[in-house]
């Protein structure tokens, strides 16, 4: 069945809608076939590539002009200005340069501690000496009970009494 | 955006907006007015609008309501303005590859054509044909249903075949 003039319209315009798409079979056969349609295609592609070709109106060089003006151009004449452009380099090489002479000319002693350093240091100090003093108390109670034990008889530390071998005469 | 990416927005899409606000518009005045509203409005809304796409778009957008406000006004003041006869002459008047193309009969027929549409099909044809944009986009910004649209589009490019027909020039 042969495709009617009034889809193959539709399709023409569909293929124009979707400039990837390509023309079906049975809309070829109909251009093929039919002069009309035919030409209706040829008209609108060229209508269209016309269209997408359509020179643009360039905007007038001060219409822009005062675009900047109203925009990023309020800022732009100070800095814009050759002179003070270079000034501003010039300015930040000198700081650059005289920040990396002054950081490797300048002497660094000895780091001073902080009070909270201090305080810390201090605390620990206390604690050691503590330690070692609970230490030496627990070393001079231990000597004095083995020196105690010694000079108490057996019978008070609850031990037999042991008799002195008789002498043979 | 940037403040460079505005800048490259702007030489990028000027003579774009320009273009179109004279096509809508058909006065060079008004059409300058519109297009350096529209670019100072771009730096005022800079911090969200994406560079690239959605930066032509929402220019278009932006260029397309503000010729409509100028139109109403327009026609509140009953104001009739001639039609723009010289909107393809170059400023400097050289007479290059372009300037000759442009003045072919051809194309002096169909900017004739163009100007006897009615601002919505000239803005459909120029926003889709002309600039390209998504036919999603045509739509949210005329306020038309996608089959509308495409219907509208159809039938404006068949009015102005027959209008470079009437015209004695081939497409």
């Amino acid at each position: 069945m042969t495709m009617s003039c009034a889809t193959a319209r539709e399709r023409i315009h569909a293929a124009l809608d979707d400039p990837e798409a390509v023309l079906t079979e049975d809309l070829q056969a109909h251009l093929d076939s039919c002069a009309a349609c035919r030409r209706l295609h040829d008209d609108l592609d060229t209508l269209f590539d016309a269209l997408r070709g359509l020179p643009r109106m360039p905007l007038p060089p001060a219409t822009l002009d005062a675009v900047w003006r109203e925009t990023v151009g309020r800022r732009e004449p100070r800095w814009a200005a050759p002179g003070l452009a270079r000034a501003a380099a010039a300015a930040v090489v000198v700081t650059a340069v005289c920040a990396t002479t002054l950081y490797f000319v300048t002497p660094r002693g000895p780091k001073k501690p902080t009070a909270a350093e201090i305080a810390r240091a201090s605390a620990e100090a206390e604690m050691v000496l503590g330690y070692t003093a609970r230490a030496l108390a627990a070393a001079r109670a231990a000597a004095a009970d083995k020196v105690l034990a010694s000079k108490v008889s057996p019978a008070v530390r609850g031990e037999p009494a042991v008799r002195p071998a008789r002498r043979s005469r | 955006m940037t403040t460079v990416e505005f800048q490259g927005a702007v030489l990028e899409h000027k003579d774009r907006v320009h273009s179109y606000a004279r096509h809508i518009l058909r006065d060079a005045e008004d059409a300058k007015d519109v297009a350096q509203e529209c670019l100072v409005r771009l730096w005022r809304h800079r911090d969200r609008i994406e560079p690239g796409h959605a930066c032509r778009n929402w220019l278009l957008r932006t260029a397309h309501n503000l010729c409509i406000d100028r139109l109403r006004r327009r026609q509140a003041h009953h104001e009739v303005r001639a039609d723009d006869e010289t909107t393809f002459d170059p400023p400097d008047g050289r007479p290059g590859p372009e300037r000759l193309a442009q003045s072919s009969l051809f194309m002096r027929a169909l900017e004739r054509a163009l100007m006897e549409l009615s601002e919505r099909d000239r803005a459909i044809v120029l926003l889709r044909e002309v600039e390209g944009l998504p036919y999603e986009e045509i739509a949210a910004m005329l306020s038309l249903n996608m089959g509308t649209l495409k219907a509208t589009l159809h039938r404006t490019r068949e009015k102005l075949r027959d209008a470079l027909a009437r015209a004695e020039v081939a497409p």
